[in-house]
């Protein structure tokens, strides 16, 4: 994953686009572009559709200035915004046969457990079967351990990007962490995994 | 310190830093690397930590520099069509008509947006050299326009044929005549540029938009970006006059809608109202004087002799109630101070403020404070 801008820049630039600049607002698009189209592609996995969408809400930005407020996070904001366009697109297309838009959207993210740098078996084994765990949550524990530890987004982002309360993330995910915890003993053959036994 | 003894997996895995390291992006490599020495009973937490971590990875898409990029300029393409819809500031309930016209004016700049795009594309499909005549310029049918667009990174010097000198800055734009004709000198600018008129009779004339900055011999900096909100003149010596086109074409008739800027001032037009201000230059410099130049070095000088030579020296008008400051006595070296700066330390001491109001420089008293 490569750096990202810092909050502090993104928010230098939000402000620069705010006073009209177009180029402040490509540069947004260019340095938050590799997060957007990865969750994008997590909401619809389809490249050119991602992509279309992605130039449509900056240009909407582009055209709507104006009514545009400053952000307090510029990565956390474009989120929340690429997902309700995609949401409302794949709705548009779906009406034509199908005419019922469910809350339930579709999310599909595969964790792949970094373990090229770990050299014991046993470690690999273990981080292998968190993952498996962590692959076999409900999608919306998945997408909220996503939003977390892939994006880095704060509980209070999270709570915007998934249109929950801050109290419900917190709470969803301590439930994730603490199925994953069951999981593991019950399937864990007979090894005891200590998930927030300090909590 | 955090307190990293009693840490939980939750908090380790919720310490950014500690996810960073585990990721490969920290810079405190060797404080994790230590960690467990420090706090062996913490092992099997951290352990934990750490698994969860690695296996909360998800692999990139593949998306090239290249796509992004691409992609980017696939945007800037598409929003160059547009003019950004601004309304007015909180515009009180207006009539129909004032509403209609300010949208029928945009679809005019759209509409003006469009067609020099198109002209642009076809100027670009022709692979002509920089040098090219304007045949679209209403204005200047008659005289042969040569252009000049910077697309280097440094100002580029362009040198009229009346031998004034222009230096253009990049991704700006000037179209002139090979000669200059008849009874007016006149450019049109797109971005930025620096002027260095040479007098003659012949006002000078630079048209940026809807403004027009006039001169006679005197040196100044038009900036009128596209995309920026407002237009700026700059006046670096002599007297220039700045008014907008729409008004009159001919700056002689008493309209208000111009302004007179000497040096050190400069103009602001806001192209979405369409107002023109004046106001300062950003860094207010000394004006170049034959007689001996002013020190700045005061000793128990009254406030209002220091002012008036800060005024003469800058060529900026100061006003101030002159009974308010005489008692004011300052004891300074002013000499390596910006006029800003100077103005600070002087109201600073006499405690008084400044704002610049209309070109001009205002000093009060400052309203004392009640005592506790």
């Amino acid at each position: 994953m490569s750096r990202r801008l810092p909050p502090n820049d993104a928010q230098q630039l939000w402000q620069e686009y705010r006073s009209g600049d177009m180029y402040a607002l490509a540069k947004i698009m260019q340095s938050h572009y590799s997060d957007l189209f990865h969750w994008g592609m997590r909401l619809h996995a389809d490249r050119e559709f991602v992509k279309d969408c992605i130039q449509e809400i900056f240009l909407n930005l582009w055209k709507m200035q104006e009514s545009i407020r400053p952000v307090d996070n510029v990565r956390a904001y474009l989120l929340v915004v690429l997902k309700s366009r995609m949401l409302r697109e794949l709705a548009k297309k779906q009406t034509a046969y199908n005419s019922s838009v469910s809350d339930e959207y579709a999310f599909s993210v595969e964790f792949a457990a970094d373990v090229h740098l770990i050299e014991e078996e046993h470690e690999i084994y273990q981080t292998r079967k968190l993952e498996y765990g962590i692959n076999h949550l409900p999608n919306r524990q998945k997408e909220l351990i996503y939003l977390r530890f892939y994006q880095n987004l704060s509980f209070e982002q999270i709570a915007d990007v998934m249109h929950l309360g801050r109290q419900s993330v917190y709470n969803l995910l301590q439930k994730s962490l603490n199925s994953l915890r069951k999981n593991w003993t019950v399937n864990g053959l007979g090894l005891v995994f200590y998930f927030l036994t300090g909590a | 310190m955090k307190p990293y003894e009693s840490y939980t997996i939750d908090d380790f895995i919720q310490d950014e830093d500690f996810r960073d390291w585990v990721q490969g992006n920290s810079n405190r490599e060797s404080f994790w690397l230590s960690f467990l020495q420090q706090y062996p009973e913490q092992w099997e937490t951290f352990k934990h930590a750490e698994r969860f971590i690695r296996a909360t990875n998800v692999t990139d898409e593949r998306l090239s520099e290249a796509e992004v990029r691409k992609e980017a300029n696939r945007f800037i393409e598409r929003a160059s069509a547009f003019i950004p819809v601004r309304h007015p500031a909180k515009a009180p309930r207006n009539t129909e008509q004032s509403t209609v016209s300010p949208f029928d004016f945009r679809w005019k700049l759209a509409l003006a947006t469009l067609l020099t795009v198109v002209l642009g594309i076809s100027w670009y499909l022709s692979r002509p050299d920089l040098i090219q005549p304007f045949p679209h310029l209403a204005e200047a049918s008659k005289k042969q326009l040569v252009e000049t667009i910077n697309d280097t990174q440094q100002p580029l010097r362009v040198v009229l044929n009346d031998s004034s000198e222009v230096l253009l800055s990049p991704k700006s734009r000037l179209r002139y005549p090979a000669q200059f004709t008849g009874n007016s000198r006149t450019v049109y600018l797109t971005g930025e540029a620096s002027f260095s008129v040479k007098r003659q009779s012949q006002p000078f004339m630079v048209f940026t938009g809807e403004m027009v900055t006039r001169v006679l011999g005197t040196r100044f900096v038009v900036r009128a970006f596209d995309l920026d909100r407002n237009i700026t003149v700059q006046v670096l010596s002599g007297k220039v006059s700045v008014y907008k086109a729409k008004a009159k074409q001919e700056p002689v008739s008493k309209e208000v809608s111009g302004l007179i800027l000497y040096a050190n001032q400069a103009a602001l037009f806001e192209k979405t109202v369409g107002n023109l201000t004046k106001t300062l230059v950003a860094n207010p410099s000394l004006l170049i004087k034959s007689e001996k130049e002013a020190s700045f070095v005061y000793d128990e000088v009254p406030l209002p002799v220091i002012l008036r030579e800060l005024e003469k020296s800058y060529g900026i008008p100061i006003q101030f109630d002159e009974q308010n400051f005489a008692a004011s006595r300052i004891t300074a070296t002013l000499s390596s101070e910006s006029l800003y700066e100077k103005l600070d330390l002087l109201c600073k001491a006499a405690s008084a403020s400044y704002e610049i109001t209309d070109g001009q420089i205002v000093i009060s008293p400052q309203r004392v404070h009640a005592q506790k």
